[in-house]
């Protein structure tokens, strides 16, 4: 047991750090707004900037213009970044498809995509649910029909995170429709500016347009961009998903740590009802509790990401990480508008504005955290049935 | 980072599981809880012939000089094993004096100790106060070349086989210095009364009264008036120890109802399958897995000799809550059957209760947690 990196890992720590002091993360332009799940907001100006670091691709083999490290050295990029609130939805979220590529894709693929994916010169959506096939992905409709040497494409993808600003978009169809419901869907990687392409942003309840729905009328995509083999998508979705799991939520821990600095400053400076906020043993009890458990987040991705570093998989592990981590988001945001007092719902200029308005568009961005990637209950199930051998019903 | 055990430490634990398989079933671990005494001699001579009494004792001393994780393996595995008896009372009075003691205390004790002839316990909360040492009551004041000790001392663990009580006082010189101390007393001394106190767990405490007991000044554990220290400093070993037999107390809770939620049938099907049993033990799994490495983390400093004091608390307050939540919907789980004197889960669940106040509860500790995050 030992719980400390190894020197290359505080080595590229520091060089992030440094990074971070020299090129402030925040005077990056961001497109969409950082929603709280621990990595920071959408910036492809950002991205485009750690690509030229080479840090969107730590652990990629070199061939494809990756840096050949591990992905506890990646890990620890990301968590470094996250500390200093640094812009990774870009690339962090839509991931999974770098991680499908690596280990599904074609040699052709992987030539294509990953070195310009490595650069941050295209980014990319996963479109996956539908109207009819949300937690239940096998319900999915959008059709791909073969013809020639391409597919075409029909049907409708809803809320693909920033699927409107991607380049990119994994697209899971339905390519044989007589198969049983698990056996006859395939991935596509697919181009947004492909005819036939329909994108509209959607604004989510705390005012963001942070996803999209996707309309597909006849696209064409040429058989080479099918990823892995026809009518095995799922299989290869939810093994991507295992990571976006894991990826997209395994910073909790570091994007929380300056919101919690930043309550308890607020704290020790206020007053409320004629009372120092301090002297609040209530309110005490309940920042130590975060603290805690921001720690407790914290080991549960230490333990993924020493997993993942070793190739084991960590399909519940990843659940178990995102459960946790996105419902104390969620209370991590409570508790702020508790500390913060009725003022918060306003939009002053008061010295506190900017830590009440985060507070404010987090605790309604955070009710999304526990819904986007599967739900809670989704999660559950699968650490029921994976990590605990329980019976399906 | 590496989250594995050594090979030796998984060795540790194997034969620590299997040995309390068979020389600790929970028919005896019942039985143990009526008994006066709450444990019984052969099973403590098999232990101290395995060398558990020694394994933090540095060679010299006779013993294994196991690291801290080492003892954390064994402490995971005896709270799975619902093990009774003071193993645990008296290493903590073994890591006061490891920690604290002079080599003339640690020549004199530590061998015994080590052999498993010599059982230690440790004096610490009183009738009103738990572990806010600074409130701490019970005096021991200088006469001649001993010290007078007279108070009261509550929740005393084993007691009543206790050598050696590791006992916190408040002492006062003749010269006028004054301050907390570790002093070792005499378990057996005439001038103590002990009282047996009924518990949730079973496990055996006492209400301990020191009319006058006399203790010479070489009885001191480590400096005179720097006890507050060292009860910092043992108090947050006992923490974190306490959540390593926590871990392996809710991890027990956890197995004995993910087997039972797969055998047992109802609307012919196992119940297992159902979503809300899947979602009780999803959450079980969970906090399990959130308490088991936030303890590792604190345990693993304190072995390295790492500031480990905000790990500890943080450890004790979620364990402390955590394990309560396991338990709790363990019993859920397992409907009335759980809810019977005989069956293996309130063995556990009784415990988290007595585990939760050991070395203070979730709340105090985060009260110590919020000053460490700048409150
Ligand atoms: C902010 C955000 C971003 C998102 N980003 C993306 C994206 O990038 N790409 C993408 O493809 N999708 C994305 N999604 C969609 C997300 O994956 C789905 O919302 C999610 O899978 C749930 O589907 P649903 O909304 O249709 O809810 P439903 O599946 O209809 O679920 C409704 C409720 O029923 C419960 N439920 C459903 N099935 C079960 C079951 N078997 N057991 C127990 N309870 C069940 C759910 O847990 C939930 O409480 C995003 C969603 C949000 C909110």
């Amino acid at each position: 047991m030992d719980f400390r990196f190894s020197d290359e890992e505080e080595k590229l720590r520091a060089e992030v750090r440094d990074f971070c002091e020299k090129e402030p993360p925040e005077t990056f332009p961001c497109e969409i707004e950082d929603e709280g799940y621990g990595f920071g907001g959408w910036s492809r100006a950002f991205t485009k900037r750690l690509g030229e670091k080479g840090w969107l691709a730590i652990a990629w083999p070199k061939e494809y213009g990756g840096l050949g490290r591990t992905i506890m050295e990646r890990y620890v990029a990301a968590e470094e970044l996250a500390y200093h609130r640094a812009p990774q939805y870009g690339h962090l979220f839509g991931d999974a498809v770098g991680a499908g590529i690596v280990t599904y894709g074609t040699e052709e693929q992987k030539k294509e995509f990953l070195p310009q994916m490595a650069r941050g010169d295209i980014l990319w959506a996963t479109g996956l649910s539908e109207p009819g096939a949300g937690s239940d992905m096998l319900n999915t409709a959008t059709r791909a029909v073969k013809d020639g040497d391409d597919y075409v494409l029909n049907g409708q993808k809803i809320w693909p995170t920033g699927a409107h600003l991607a380049d990119w978009c994994l697209i899971l169809a339905r390519t044989d429709p007589d198969a049983p419901k698990a056996r006859g869907l395939s991935t596509f990687l697919i181009d947004m500016r492909s005819p036939g392409v329909v994108v509209n942003p959607i604004i989510d309840m705390a005012g963001a347009e942070s996803f999209a729905e996707i309309f597909l009328e006849d696209v064409r995509v040429p058989k080479r961009l099918l990823l892995g083999q026809e009518n095995r998508g799922l299989p290869l979705v939810f093994g991507c998903l295992e990571g976006d799991r894991f990826w997209g939520r395994c910073l909790r821990h570091a994007g929380s740590k300056k919101d919690l600095e930043e309550l308890v400053e607020y704290i020790n400076q206020s007053s409320y009802d004629g009372r120092r906020l301090k002297d609040d043993q209530v309110l005490r009890d309940t920042l130590a509790e975060i603290a805690i458990e921001l720690e407790v987040s914290r080991m549960l991705n230490y333990k993924a990401a020493w997993l993942l570093n070793q190739g084991a998989s960590i399909s519940w592990e990843s659940s178990v990480v995102k459960v946790f981590a996105d419902e104390l988001g969620q209370r991590i945001a409570h508790v702020g508008l508790q500390v913060l007092g009725p003022e918060a719902q306003i939009r002053d200029n008061s010295r506190w504005a900017r830590l009440r308005k985060r507070f404010t568009f987090l605790y309604n961005f955070n009710r999304g955290l526990s819904l986007a990637g599967g739900t809670s209950e989704i999660q559950r199930n699968t650490i029921a049935l994976r990590g605990l051998g329980l019976p399906r019903s | 980072m590496d989250f594995s055990f050594s090979e030796e430490q998984e060795m540790l634990r194997k034969i620590a599981r299997d040995f309390l398989a068979t020389e600790c079933p929970k028919d005896l671990v019942r039985q143990m809880a009526r008994d006066e005494k709450g444990f019984t001699d052969d099973l403590w001579n098999k232990m101290a012939e395995l060398g558990w009494m020694g394994l933090p004792v540095p060679e010299k001393y006779g013993g294994i000089e196991g690291s801290f994780l080492d003892v954390v393996v064994l402490l995971e595995e005896m709270g799975r094993g619902a093990l009774p008896g003071p193993f645990f009372s008296s290493l903590l009075g073994t890591l006061a004096v490891l920690h604290f003691g002079s080599d003339r205390q640690k020549e004199d004790l530590l061998p015994k100790i080590a052999r498993g002839d010599l059982v230690l316990t440790v004096a610490i909360s009183e009738p009103g106060v738990g572990y806010q040492t600074s409130a701490l009551q019970c005096e021991a004041v200088a006469d001649g070349s001993d010290y007078v000790i007279n108070g009261t001392k509550l929740l005393v663990e084993n007691a009543h086989v206790a050598d050696v009580v590791v006992c916190a006082v408040r002492t006062r010189d003749a010269s006028g210095g004054q301050g907390t101390s570790l002093l070792l007393v005499d378990g057996k001394d005439p001038s103590i009364s002990l009282t047996p106190l009924e518990t949730i767990a079973g496990d055996k405490q006492f209400h301990v009264n020191f009319n006058g007991v006399r203790a010479p000044q070489s009885s001191v554990l480590g400096e005179v008036n720097k006890g507050h220290e060292y009860l910092e400093e043992l108090l947050a070993l006992g923490a974190v120890a306490k959540c390593a037999e926590m871990v392996g107390a809710a991890q027990a809770a956890m197995d004995l109802t993910t087997d039972y939620v797969k055998e047992r049938v109802q609307f012919d099907h196992p119940i297992g399958s159902l979503q809300s049993i899947q979602h009780h033990c999803a959450n079980m799994k969970i906090d399990l897995e959130g308490m088991r490495y936030i303890t590792y983390l604190a345990a693993w400093k304190a072995s390295e000799g790492l500031p480990f004091r905000k790990e500890a608390a943080m450890a004790k307050a979620w364990a402390s809550d955590a394990c309560i939540r396991i338990t709790n919907l363990a019993h859920q789980c397992h409907g009335a059957i759980g809810f019977c004197e005989d069956h293996d889960l309130p063995l556990y669940s009784k415990r988290a209760k007595a585990s939760e106040w050991a070395f203070g509860g979730a709340r105090f500790h985060r009260q110590f947690v919020a000053q460490e995050i700048g409150l």
